[in-house]
């Protein structure tokens, strides 16, 4: 599975946000459950890409979703308590909008669970990124 | 990595970068004709190397710091700070290594960009890094100011082009037209070698590049599609193109005349690219840079127009003095700008802290 950037999506890591804990019960219960959880987890990932929509790199006046800045969105739950990790590109390595970028992030998202926005530059911004609709008349 | 010292230190070295601008333009009133007090340990000839080394390139090689977050990245800065304090506190000696290792290690860390992304726009921000070191070593050499003072405006010059062309791919111009804006950059920084031979003959030369980067600009910057936008956007947008308009007017000017070593016209043409084009580059994006530097964000207001119109108007007052043979306008034009820079930065500062104070208390 790749996302829009041909970046592999990673698979979660063990820890407080694992599915261990189900995996003891009966092989149903623990599909069902699985399935119902990816479900949700997905609906939270569609209504985290629809905020982060409204942020706007105010260089551009395009949003960062369209301009191509999100790679990933990773929702992990544990019990009702739900934590999102934001992966974003940067147009540069030393982009001075990066934190005005992060913070306007972490606003969009603050209340569907913890936030964290992680900037990272592999694979490196490019315009082929952006949203193949968005195009100027020259 | 940032460790807890970068911590402490960006503070401390964006108060030294505001505090040379504060004593920059202060030395530019006194430069104006404003009578200061006779043994105050500041004077006019210290407004180039305040507002240079002790705001600009401190600022810049501060905010690359502050976005690569590596620790090695801070001892240009500091440098270039330390510099400033040692020249301001009468130990010139003491402070030309730490002006030349600041102005070396900004070089390393933009050769660095270059090593992660090799691409045009980092080449472009490189070559005003070699700028910046080429007019501090002329500057520490003795050369006069009117010979070294275009390498020190190549600095924030060429770091404004490679921004815009980084930032402009997303408006994907033709690749034709990005190999031409490269070209003209390249030829630019030629002439400026150049003029070292012959002053007038390349002084010409490079006002016509100035021209052609300033039309280049205009036709393929985002600014065009942002100025129907909203808030900061719309604003940066008319910072951009207004700046833009002040270097093609600065190529012209310069097309009409040769530069002086000094008077009315050689301080009108420095301060349309210092003030009308660096300037409105500051002022477009000052507030957005301030909460990777303070983690303070700065709301937008209708308000940061006033500074703006302010510069520009107080600019061109300048220019019809120059133009006009109208000393009394010069004066009047030169503290307009230093009025609205302070009006820029202090609506800058009222803003961050009533959003702070908002968010503390509600």
């Amino acid at each position: 599975m790749t996302a829009h950037t041909g970046i592999p999506v990673k698979t979660r890591k063990t820890g407080p946000y694992t599915e261990q804990s189900i995996e003891n019960r009966s092989p149903a219960m623990n599909e069902q459950q699985t399935k119902r959880r990816r479900d949700e987890e997905q609906k939270l990932r569609r209504e985290a890409v629809r905020r982060l929509r409204n942020v706007v790199d105010p260089e551009t006046g395009l949003n960062i979703v369209d301009m191509g800045l999100l790679y990933q969105v990773h929702v992990f739950r544990n019990g009702e308590h739900i934590r999102l990790e934001v992966h974003m590109g940067l147009t540069t390595p030393a982009c001075p909008m990066k934190s005005h970028l992060e913070q306007q992030v972490a606003e969009a998202l603050t209340d569907l669970g913890q936030v964290n926005v992680q900037t990272v530059m592999n694979p490196p911004w490019s315009p082929e990124m952006m949203d193949t609709r968005i195009t100027f008349p020259w | 990595m940032t460790s807890r010292y970068t911590a402490y230190l960006l503070p401390l070295l964006l108060v030294a970068a505001m505090g040379s601008l504060l004593l920059g333009l202060f030395t530019g009133l006194m430069r104006a004709g404003w009578a200061a007090p006779a043994d105050l340990p500041v004077n006019g000839m210290l407004h180039g190397p305040l507002m240079i080394n002790g705001f600009l390139a401190t600022l810049i090689s501060l905010e690359r710091a502050a976005a690569l977050q590596r620790s090695w990245s801070y001892i240009a800065p500091v440098c270039l700070a330390l510099s400033t304090l040692l020249f301001l506190t009468g130990h010139p000696a003491a402070a030309g290594p730490f002006l030349l290792a600041g102005s070396l290690m900004l070089l390393v860390v933009l050769l660095y960009l270059v090593a992660l992304q090799p691409a045009a726009h980092h080449v472009i921000m490189v070559l005003g890094g070699l700028s910046l070191l080429a007019g501090n070593a002329l500057f520490l050499l003795g050369q006069p100011v009117h010979e070294l003072v275009l390498w020190w405006a190549a600095f924030p010059m060429l770091t404004i082009f490679g921004e815009r062309l980084e930032l402009n791919r997303v408006m994907r111009p033709p690749p034709a037209a990005v190999r031409f804006f490269t070209v003209l950059v390249t030829c630019w920084l030629l002439t400026m070698v150049l003029m070292h031979l012959d002053r007038e003959l390349f002084w010409y030369a490079g006002s016509l590049i100035w021209v052609l980067l300033g039309l280049w600009l205009m036709r393929y910057d985002v600014a065009r599609r942002t100025i129907r936008s909203v808030e900061w956007s719309r604003y940066m947008a008319f910072c951009l193109l207004s700046g833009y308009g002040w270097l093609i007017l600065a190529g012209l000017y310069g097309l009409a005349q040769s530069l002086p070593a000094a008077g009315p016209s050689y301080d009108v043409l420095l301060h349309m690219l210092f003030v009308g084009f660096v300037f409105s580059m500051i002022f477009a994006h000052a507030a957005l840079i301030l909460p990777l530097l303070t983690g303070l964000k700065v709301p937008y207001h209708s308000y940061f127009y006033l500074p703006l119109v302010v510069l520009h108007g107080a600019l061109l007052v300048r220019f019809a003095g120059d133009a006009l043979g109208m000393p009394v306008l010069l004066t009047v034009g030169s503290y307009g700008n230093v009025a609205a820079i302070l009006l820029f930065f202090g609506g800058i500062l009222g803003r961050a802290l009533q959003a702070g104070y908002a968010a503390r208390y509600g």
